[in-house]
């Protein structure tokens, strides 16, 4: 679990970052030139209002999408430039997703779902090779997130915050170096929240992935290393004073 | 792997893509059985075509005495050859004797034409032998007492030179022939003989111009009596209504010919044209290429009409395919609509939108390989078992697909042919493959993060 991830690079280093949208002939200027640094193991947090573009600033760095102008470096690579395989083989091996509603495939149990990451790209051959291992590492994440007994269920019979575990055990699969987690709590009640932040920021302490984490929480915002606003298309530091960060910051978005 | 594992899993998870499999089968079943049923069709109308055509014939009509003996030595020592005999072809009149039935079409004093073939021994012992039926002498005097039953009383090994002195044969020629020994051999078509109700120990005359016939010129007639030992049919009813066959030897002798034979009948291995083939090859020193000609040459016209109604089958059959493969394109459009957010989390996880498009073709795939390989093999089942299949249904509804008063035949013909039926199941892989190509296509170029914002 606690594989440390060798990597000095800088785990983001994004300059100038801009993405449009068109919108039934109008233009909508979502990021207009986003600066961000994270540093490897370094947790960040991003705030800021509904539409504001987090959504697609994770996406940006997650590379599902590509920006219209900036540049973006991920774990030392030039992923603007690079080539779609390169981009490709990036997200898979180097960066985890987690989403807000899970997005965990219904047709295969907790345990597929979990595998899944390992399977891409590998041959039925080559996979009956790896299987074991591969299969016993997604036990021992299973079990870290606490659903040892849950393996073998579909999602459909998997609770909101269990559903948010397997998730994040899914991501964790290839040992990323860099977790992007889109208001990974925003879809459960206050008493799993609070457990799946618990599980989130350990695992982030225990790995020393970097981590950047979409939330509307700000008790959850608070606790990670640094957190930033989105807003007007641009990243700002917010500066909050540490024993009451929610009051500073809710004034302020 | 992965592509594997989810494909599985959306099929299992999802019933309507059984109603696509089995469309498939289905369709691939129907076509089995129809093609079976066709080609056997088709085989029966080919075997009615040939009648009683060698594999190749060769012209003998420009060689002289010394060229057919080469021939001849030739064809027996060639390995491929089984079975090599000369044929003549006589036109004669039978002359109605005795009007046995006045309900019998040939009245009394009548002529009729008859195409005399004279055949060798080693042709009607061997590969026309199915042409006499099954009646051996053994059992003749049995069953030959009913001779409309027993389609021949000739001994299947040697047709024509059974004993006519055995004493069974004796018994059953009029008084006045009884132990003369001149009597010749003849086989009628069964057609003919159950007409003129000729019966084994029937005495027939047949009456033909002797020699070559020349305008201006009276010409010779013979005649001659023949005693009828038996019936063939070959498939042909008008061919088995029109023909007799006699030993060759006193065909020539009762003919006044200056030709003892017209043709050489070969039999041999292989097909018949790659027979001609190598025929003509090797006895390019002795015979024009052009004399020898296999079956298939000398009924051209006929086959070529069996073999359009082939093709316009085959077209037919694609249809049937074409529709049968039709549900798989909706089936795997309206998977790729469903699954769209699943697009997204697999790009998320690693994958190239490429890889989400071939995790779909791979489900039609499945489908396809699964509906045409069931099909084929229950087509073959059907086809294979479709005459008892028919007969148990006749027993219990009475119901009658197919009335045998109307063919030669007793049951629906059946050949499955099992190279024509490979093709048909690539082109059902194939079209499916198609139908599932557009619906996999969208996936492939489906944008990953509009995929996970797909609710
Ligand atoms: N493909 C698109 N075409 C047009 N507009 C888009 C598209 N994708 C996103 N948008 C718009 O971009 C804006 C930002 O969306 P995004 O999902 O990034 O916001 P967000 O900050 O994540 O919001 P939330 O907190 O509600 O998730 C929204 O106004 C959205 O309507
Ligand atoms: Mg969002």
């Amino acid at each position: 679990m606690s594989d440390p991830i060798p990597s000095s690079a800088p785990a983001i280093r994004a300059r100038g970052l801009v993405r449009n949208f068109e919108s039934i002939g109008q233009r909508l200027e979502i990021l207009r030139g986003v600066d961000l640094d994270v540093a490897a193991g370094e947790a960040i947090a991003v705030v800021g209002r509904s539409g504001g573009g987090k959504s697609t600033l994770l996406h940006l760095l997650g590379l599902l999408d590509r920006p219209d102008g900036g540049e973006l470096a991920v774990d030392g690579v030039d992923v603007v430039r690079a080539p779609r395989g390169e981009r490709d083989r990036l997200r898979r091996d180097r960066i985890g997703f987690v989403f807000q509603f899970y997005h965990l495939l219904p047709e295969l149990t907790a345990l597929q779902n979990v595998l899944l990451g390992a399977m891409i790209g590998v041959s039925p051959l080559d996979w009956l090779g790896r299987r074991q291992d591969e299969k016993q590492r997604a036990r021992a994440l299973l079990e870290r997130v606490g659903l040892a007994e849950r393996a073998s269920h579909l999602p459909s019979r998997l609770s909101g915050g269990e559903r948010q575990r397997v998730a994040i055990a899914r991501a964790l699969l290839r040992r990323p170096a860099l977790l992007l987690c889109d208001e990974p709590t925003g879809n459960l009640d206050e008493r799993t929240s609070a457990e799946i932040e618990e599980l989130l920021l350990g695992i982030q302490r225990e790995t020393r992935a970097a981590m950047v984490l979409v939330t509307h929480s700000l008790r959850l915002a608070g606790r990670l290393d640094r957190m930033l606003m989105l807003e007007g298309g641009r990243l700002h530091a917010v500066e909050a004073p540490p024993d009451q960060p929610a009051a500073a910051v809710a004034s302020m978005v | 792997m992965d592509l594997l594992l989810i494909a599985w899993r959306y099929l299992v998870a999802r019933p309507i893509t059984l109603v696509s499999t089995l469309s498939v089968t289905v369709g691939l079943m129907a076509i089995v059985v129809v093609d079976s049923v066709m080609s056997g069709f088709l085989g029966e109308q080919r075997a009615l075509i040939r009648a009683l055509a060698p594999d190749v014939s060769i012209e003998l009509d420009g060689l002289d005495a010394a060229q057919r003996a080469a021939l001849a030595s030739q064809l027996a020592a060639d390995p491929d050859v089984t079975t090599a005999a000369a044929r003549l072809d006589v036109s004669a009149i039978q002359y109605c004797r005795e009007q046995r039935s006045f309900l019998a079409a040939p009245k009394l004093g009548d002529s009729y034409f008859v195409n005399l073939v004279g055949l060798e021994d080693a042709e009607l012992s061997g590969p026309l032998n199915h042409v006499l039926g099954a009646t051996s002498p053994a059992g003749a005097s049995a069953a030959a007492q009913s001779f409309l039953g027993t389609s021949t009383v000739a001994r299947p090994a040697d047709p024509f030179w059974f004993d006519l002195d055995d004493e069974w044969w004796q018994q059953r020629l009029p008084l006045d022939r009884r132990h003369r020994g001149d009597l010749v051999p003849v086989l009628f078509g069964r057609h003919l003989a159950y007409q003129f109700d000729y019966r084994p120990g029937t005495v027939v005359t047949l009456a033909t111009f002797r020699g070559v016939l020349q305008a201006g010129a009276a010409s010779p007639t013979a005649s001659r009596e023949f005693v009828v030992v038996g019936t063939f049919a070959t498939r042909d009813r008008a061919f088995d209504d029109t023909h007799a066959l006699v030993p060759r030897a006193a065909l020539g002798d009762f003919a006044g010919l200056d030709t003892d034979a017209h043709e050489q009948a070969v039999w041999g291995r292989g097909t018949p044209i790659e027979l001609r083939d190598r025929l003509r090859r090797a006895l390019a020193a002795t015979v024009d290429p052009a004399a020898i000609r296999s079956w298939e040459d000398r009924r051209a016209l006929l086959l070529g009409a069996v073999e359009s109604e082939r093709r316009v089958m085959n077209v037919a059959m694609f249809f049937v395919v074409i529709v049968a493969t039709f549900s798989l394109f909706v089936t795997l459009h309206q998977l790729v609509r469903r699954k769209t957010r699943d697009i997204g989390i697999l790009c998320a996880l690693g994958a190239s939108a490429m890889r989400a498009g071939r995790l779909f073709l791979l489900c039609g795939l499945i489908v396809t390989l699964a509906g045409s390989v069931g099909g084929l093999a229950g087509g073959i089942a059907l086809a294979h078992w479709l005459n008892p299949l028919l007969d148990l249904v006749e027993r219990l509804t009475g119901f009658r697909l197919f009335d045998r008063q109307l063919f030669s035949f007793k049951n629906l013909p059946v050949q499955i042919e099992f190279g024509r039926l490979v093709w048909y199941g690539i082109a059902s892989v194939a079209c499916g493959t198609l139908f599932t190509l557009l619906p996999a296509a969208r996936a492939a170029r489906q944008d990953p993060v509009e995929a996970l914002r797909h609710e």
